[in-house]
């Protein structure tokens, strides 16, 4: 029987690494996008999805390409960023170590040595797409390793429910950075619609290809978006993402006599419920707002979680 | 650059060398003979390239500072520290011998207190020392075993004799160093291993599991064992999570348990409370248990004095086991084996002046720039004060010290300890060494073939303490 506090950390160490290779996806699909427009326009939205800009507002900065890059890579400061969420992974991934296979524990080891070395060196815009593209593979590594070391007990679980929550959370902050804006009442629906972006981000969730096999030639942005949120066979969809994480709470109870408990089950149920019924029009400010809704429900999992495995009474 | 033997200019003086004093072969040993196949470059590559992979192996003590965490490896010496089975023999009974006597004399202190009373060791020495927990006065143990772990520092004189320089009763760490020195050893330079019969080491988390399980409570058939640790900002925190590893149980903190009202302890689990048989304590007394000890401690559980009395959970080692291992009681370790077993210690103490006895206090007095003056009751080196090497203030303070309070101090010779050929950026080189072997008690003892070789890296130094710049070597016992 896996101690709480074991529980926790698994799930933290899924998360962080997941959160890691997210943030490289995102800077990617944003530098890839914004170097098409020869804009810094792209940048500050990131920080809206965020909630950081007063945190980065603090640094006294343009919310520029650089900078913003900087602020979510290798800023020590900033807890969101790549460098503090590999940190935590590592301090995670310590405290429960001796569950841990050997070859997990080294690879994390070793990125958590690469991040630090980033930070030595400044970054530049002109390698900033391949430091998210070995960031990102170093994330990939972490996934393989655990998939092909780590027995599969309670850690393991915990570990993958983790990765899949904060997985499906981030992927509609990604989606969110071009809809935020309706976040605003008096910004106009009826701006062109982004395909050029939601092509980057399609490439960047590795579901280009897969979404040309899937669709018409006529696809259109509200196709693209329902084929990241809704797909069942995309790796990075939310739908995805989120049945493995419901997957893995039928594991718990299933092999090792954890029932989730009435709240985790019904925060579960209306996460399911709500990707199973996306709005007629996935665009513009419905989308946005369909994307609030969703992050709300994985929030609220979380919390159940937290209340029914990791702060038992005793 | 032509190759040179790397032994060519090896010259270990007046001091006993474990491999070229050593019967077993001298400069024609094996190991000898392999390594000078190489050249110090390599040599010195392949170490870097070992260290390394301690590093991303995280085989570490951490330092935590203001810039963050920072894992610092022990020092590694690929040169094997040989033990031939004629010398093994000898200290695998020795040691035995001295853990025996040690928990005999616990079983005693805590008990009826007969040796105090026959007046064989003085009573204050042992009822006023530090160590000495009145809370454990009528607990009765299973197996009567007080020190399940131990570590007897070993040191070897001019003369090649194997002599003791400390017992270790509290949680003495650095098995994990054994063990991970080995593995390192035969993934870095299996071609100086190969075909050498060697003594394995790699069984001491089940042998542990074992001897602990030995010590359960009564009538528990299959405990739960536990390791509990101060937490990931414990230096030795690698230890811990090695130990729980290689004995495949939780490592878990004084937050993760709890005491109920029936004293019995139990562990949060994300399936409710488990029950929890032995601890394997990698904290103090003193933080054991805030309802008893330290009432400020955060890193233990209360209540688990209350389930040792109730005879409900063992705790390892026992509370109380430093009483035993005290610099002051050390003197007195020939009598303590003698009065229990009846027998002549297998392994002899350095010679050691008890200050609290008149004419020691007034021979050591008379010789301080001679002798090694060490405060009782402080581990780590620290305090020590070595006559040869010190300055006229450091004498005259710590003869001020003497005076003011004998009872915590005591005295030895300067002994040089052994050495042993290291690889250094110059070539290879005499450098000190100890040996930590590590004896587990259950019903009986056992102690793991070999043990902890630390090695004062420094030219000269005799200081082999990790925590004052020393490193390890694998240490082979020799079938």
């Amino acid at each position: 029987m896996l101690l709480s506090r074991f529980a926790e950390s698994a799930f933290w160490l899924g998360r962080y690494m997941e959160r890691v290779e997210s943030l490289a996806r995102l800077l990617w699909v944003t530098e890839a996008f914004a170097a098409d427009q020869e804009s810094d326009d792209a940048w500050a939205p990131i920080l809206s999805v965020f909630a950081d800009e007063a945190a980065f507002a603090d640094r006294g900065k343009r919310p520029n390409a650089l900078n913003v890059a900087r602020f979510y890579l290798t800023d020590r400061g900033n807890p969101n960023s790549a460098v503090s969420a590999a940190f935590m992974a590592k301090e995670n991934a310590r405290s429960l170590r001796h569950l841990l296979s050997t070859e997990a524990w080294r690879e994390i080891s070793v990125f958590n040595d690469e991040m630090a070395a980033l930070q030595k060196r400044r970054v530049s815009l002109s390698r900033l797409s391949e430091i998210c593209l070995s960031l990102r593979d170093g994330c990939y590594t972490h996934r393989g390793v655990m998939a092909a070391t780590c027995y599969r007990d309670e850690v393991w679980r915990f570990h993958q429910l983790g990765a899949a929550l904060e997985r499906a959370d981030q992927m509609t902050r990604l989606i969110d950075i071009k809809y935020f804006r309706f976040d605003r009442d008096d910004i106009d629906e009826t701006a062109p619609p982004d395909v050029a972006w939601w092509n980057t981000l399609l490439r960047s969730a590795s579901g280009y290809h897969a979404f040309q096999r899937r669709h018409s030639v006529n696809a259109d942005p509200a196709d693209a978006a329902r084929f990241v949120l809704c797909d069942p066979y995309l790796p990075l969809s939310v739908a995805n993402a989120a049945d493995a994480a419901f997957y893995q709470l039928e594991r718990l109870e299933r092999d090792f006599n954890a029932k989730p408990g009435t709240d985790v089950n019904a925060a579960a149920k209306a996460l399911d419920a709500r990707l199973a019924a996306p709005p007629a029009k996935l665009n513009g400010r419905a989308l946005h707002r369909y994307l609030d809704a969703i992050q709300q429900e994985i929030i609220a999992l979380a919390n159940a979680l937290h209340d029914r495995y990791f702060a038992p009474a005793g | 650059m032509p190759s040179r033997n790397l032994f060519a200019d090896y010259d270990a003086g007046a001091d006993y060398c474990e491999i070229t004093s050593n019967a077993a072969g001298g400069k024609n040993n094996t190991v000898a003979k392999r390594l000078s196949r190489y050249n110090l470059r390599t040599l010195n590559k392949r170490n870097a390239a070992a260290e390394r992979e301690l590093r991303n192996l995280g085989i570490t003590f951490t330092v935590y500072s203001d810039a963050g965490a920072i894992d610092r490896i022990l020092p590694f010496d690929p040169l094997p520290r040989q033990i031939s089975s004629d010398d093994w023999k000898v200290l695998d009974k020795g040691c035995i011998q001295r853990v025996t006597a040690l928990n005999a004399f616990l079983k005693d202190v805590y008990g009826k207190q007969q040796i105090l009373k026959d007046g064989v060791v003085p009573k204050d020495l042992v009822l006023k020392n530090k160590h000495f927990r009145k809370e454990m006065l009528g607990v009765k143990l299973a197996q009567d075993t007080y020190t399940h772990i131990s570590g007897v520092d070993l040191i070897r004189d001019e003369n090649g004799e194997f002599l003791v320089l400390e017992d270790n009763c509290r949680s003495p760490s650095g098995v994990s160093y054994v063990i991970e020195n080995r593995h390192l050893m035969m993934r870095s330079f299996p071609d100086l291993m190969e075909g050498i019969k060697i003594l394995p080491v790699s069984d001491y988390g089940k042998r542990l599991r074992g001897k602990l399980s030995e010590t359960a409570p009564p009538r528990v058939q299959n405990p739960n064992i536990v390791l509990l640790t101060p937490g990931v900002f414990n230096s030795a925190y690698f230890e811990h999570v090695f130990l729980a590893r290689e004995m495949g149980v939780p490592l878990v903190e004084g937050r993760d348990l709890v005491v109920d009202e029936d004293d019995r302890v139990f562990m949060k689990s994300i399936s409710g409370l488990k029950r929890v048989h032995l601890i394997y304590r990698r904290i103090d007394d003193d933080f054991l248990d805030p309802e008893v000890f330290r009432k400020d401690s955060m890193l233990g559980t209360p209540g688990l004095m209350r389930a040792l009395k109730a005879g409900k959970v063992t705790i390892a080692n026992a509370v109380g086991a430093g009483v035993a291992d005290d610099k002051a009681v050390y003197a007195y370790m020939p009598r303590i084996i003698d009065y229990y077993l009846g027998e002549e210690a297998i392994l002899n103490n350095v010679k050691t002046w008890i200050c609290r006895e008149a004419d020691d206090l007034a021979y050591v007095l008379d010789h301080l720039d001679e002798l090694v003056v060490k405060p009782v009751g402080e581990s780590g080196g620290y305090g020590i004060v070595i006559g040869p090497k010190a300055t006229r203030t450091e004498l005259r303070d710590v003869r001020k010290s003497i005076k003011k309070d004998p009872a915590n101090y005591i005295a030895q010779p300067m002994i040089s300890l052994s050495v042993c050929p290291t690889l250094t950026p110059k070539g290879v080189a005499p450098r000190h060494v100890d040996l930590r072997p590590f004896v587990l008690t259950g019903k009986e003892s056992w102690v793991l073939p070999g043990g902890l070789t630390r090695v004062a890296m420094r030219e000269g130094s005799l200081i082999v303490n990790s925590s004052q710049g020393g490193g390890s070597k694998d240490t082979w016992v020799m079938r």
